[in-house]
């Protein structure tokens, strides 16, 4: 497989979530603007210019760094922008995928795939059904070539 | 193969959801007892809204009840669940490490049974699957699990041994063997010490004080007879009718009366053998052995015993015949004599500083004499602490054989020893806290390899013997 990316939507996705929160906080900071003005006031203008710096190079940068692809029989995962982390998933060592999907990610046909190991989580977020289902395929095919190799063997 | 379809959990389930949620319906009343409305106008005003409420909850209930649906699968099972985040996931039969089915009195009633599926992967607090089912149903997954596998071994405990156990393991058992008797004496001893002073003293306070002293003393020690009874009964309801039994691949544990618990795992999901006694058990020449394996600990006050309050060959006959772990030390490391009063160290800092309080407070009466006698109580548990870290002491040790790691160490009020297959060990870390590396000595933490924590610790050891021993015990896990 070759090295894929999310949906495009996936900035969508997070731009959506980063505005949410920033209305949840806009809600809290409203609130507490009663007792300390100059407070709120100045964390709702650090917020505000977190926001912005989020949705126009945060998002964007984010996506440009998340890949998947299919190394033999290993699922590789590339991730994060300020931490970059890389991950592969051996098929045996995964127990179990879970297809996760929020509102907004269903309204914009997208899905996140979390690979359960033992002792952790790994998730793949806003791909397309149809990726999901061809890394569900492949890594399913590989785990049947993994054990008839061993059985031969 | 015919496709299924998508089946709903017995609706037992939602009751049991709402169950959960019955602090939540209980706001409602609160209101309504609180509010105490004036008028028609109001008590029909503050009763719609109530209702509203209830209907709201029952709502939610309904709907998590609703979207939660199963179905069997080729080679396992699907699950779809979630109201605003949906999940959809096969669990694959082959992944399985421990099917659990519960079944209380109230599900019992319906005809409903609660299956439980766990797998190495997911939480260390919640179920891969959870799902209530009709009780016919759970049967036949166990029947068809355990098809044509033979029992080779079962062992059942005896009345007087479950007895015995929730006795012993009753948090106020200590009360009732050291407490009780010590308020009693010590409330009839203040009581004539405080009369004399009275007759002495024209201190009226002092006078219905130590009128009070020894009824006081008296409501504290029923109040833990009673604690003690309570809990005795409830791990005695928890345990009694327990049965383990080895069937083919699996592990049987069977127990409970009113909530009775069934807990099947494969043999190679074993990750470890756990013996544990506590000081009153170890006086008894009694332990208990359990089987850690994935789905463990997620039951409140589960063990997964095997054996429970058995003597030594009724143990090595139960180990020998469930799950076949050879318990027996090639080489064994135990915390050197120079280790001794860092085992002892904080329940004797604790005693000393009760002590010193109430030898304070008997020339400086600055507590009321229940407090006082509350600190003088509280002596006798901090003896006990001691006690048993003196015990931990000489039993505490990390060894190996041909097969397993042993880890030996205290935990709260418990001995507990860790027989760990070497394929089952994730690492072995050595820590030394910063007065250990002067010292020269370590704590030995062992992790399995499915658990992010460490599953247990032996302190105190020599730093070199335990590297030496680390360092054989980590061969012996690469080969």
């Amino acid at each position: 497989m070759e090295k894929q990316k999310p949906s495009k939507n996936s900035i969508l996705v997070w731009r959506i979530r980063a505005t949410l929160i920033l209305f949840g906080t806009a809600f809290i900071l409203g609130a507490l603007f009663v007792f300390f003005p100059i407070i709120s006031s100045i964390i709702a203008t650090l917020i505000i210019i977190a926001y912005i710096l989020a949705i126009t190079i945060y998002c964007p940068k984010l996506y440009k760094h998340t890949n998947f692809y299919l190394v033999g029989n290993n699922l590789t995962i590339e991730q994060g922008f300020f931490v970059r982390r890389k991950c592969m998933l051996s098929p045996e060592r995964i127990q179990y995928i879970i297809t996760l999907s929020g509102p907004i990610q269903r309204h914009l046909g997208v899905c996140s795939l979390s690979f359960m190991t033992a002792g952790s989580t790994q998730t793949l977020q806003n791909i397309t059904p149809e990726d999901a289902l061809k890394i569900k395929t492949a890594l399913d095919l590989s785990k049947k070539e993994v054990r008839s190799e061993r059985k031969k063997s | 193969m015919k496709e299924r379809s998508l089946k709903k959990q017995h609706p037992f389930a939602m009751l049991s959801k709402l169950t959960g949620s019955a602090l939540l319906l209980l706001l409602p009343v609160i209101q309504q007892l609180l509010y105490r409305p004036q008028n028609a106008i109001e008590i029909i005003g503050s009763m719609g809204i109530s209702a509203l409420y209830a209907i709201g909850v029952i709502t939610v209930a309904l709907i998590f009840y609703n979207t939660c649906r199963y179905k069997r699968v080729a080679n396992g099972i699907y699950l779809e669940r979630g109201v605003l985040i949906k999940r959809k996931y096969t669990v694959p039969f082959e992944n399985v490490s421990t099917i659990t089915v519960d079944r209380n009195i109230f599900a019992a009633i319906f005809n409903a049974a609660k299956i439980n599926i766990d797998t190495p992967a997911g939480f260390s607090k919640k179920r891969d699957i959870s799902l209530y089912m009709r009780r016919s149903k759970t049967r036949f997954i166990i029947i068809k699990m355990l098809d044509g596998l033979k029992t080779s071994y079962i062992y059942m405990a005896g009345n007087f041994r479950m007895v015995l156990m929730s006795a012993l393991w009753s948090n106020p058992m200590t009360g009732l063997l050291l407490l009780a008797p010590l308020i009693e004496k010590t409330g009839n001893i203040l009581g004539k010490e405080f009369n004399s002073i009275v007759i002495k003293s024209v201190d009226f306070r002092t006078n219905l004080v130590s009128v009070g002293i020894t009824p006081a003393a008296a409501t504290i020690a029923n109040i833990l007879v009673l604690g003690w009874a309570v809990a005795m009964l409830f791990q005695f309801f928890r345990y009694a009718r327990f049965s383990s039994k080895r069937i083919g691949d699996y592990i049987a544990i069977t127990r409970g009366i009113g909530v009775k618990n069934e807990r099947y795992t494969k043999i190679h999901e074993v990750s470890a053998l756990t013996i544990s006694r506590t000081l009153s058990m170890a006086m008894l020449k009694l332990r208990s052995a359990g089987i850690f394996a994935v789905g463990s600990g997620k039951d409140k006050g589960d063990k997964s015993l095997i054996a429970i309050a058995a003597n030594d060959r009724e143990l090595a006959s139960a180990i020998k015949g469930i799950v076949g772990f050879d318990t027996h030390y090639k080489r064994r490391l135990r915390p050197e004599k120079s280790r001794f009063f860092s085992y002892i160290m904080v329940p004797l800092i604790a005693m000393g500083t009760v002590f010193a309080a109430v030898s304070l407070l008997i020339f400086v009466p600055l507590l009321d004499d229940l407090y006082f006698t509350a600190l003088l109580i509280s002596l006798a548990p901090l003896a006990w602490w001691i006690a048993f870290r003196i015990y931990a002491f000489y039993n505490s040790s990390i060894g190996y054989n041909k097969s397993c790691a042993m880890f030996c160490g205290y935990r709260k009020l418990s001995l507990v020893e860790y027989v760990i297959p070497y394929q089952h060990i994730q690492f072995v870390e050595i820590r030394q806290n910063l007065f250990q590396q002067h010292s020269g000595f370590c704590n030995v933490r062992v992790y399995l390899y499915y658990e992010q924590k460490a599953i247990h610790t032996v302190k105190h050891l020599r730093l070199a013997d335990a590297e030496e021993i680390v360092k054989q015990i980590e061969k012996r896990i690469g080969s």
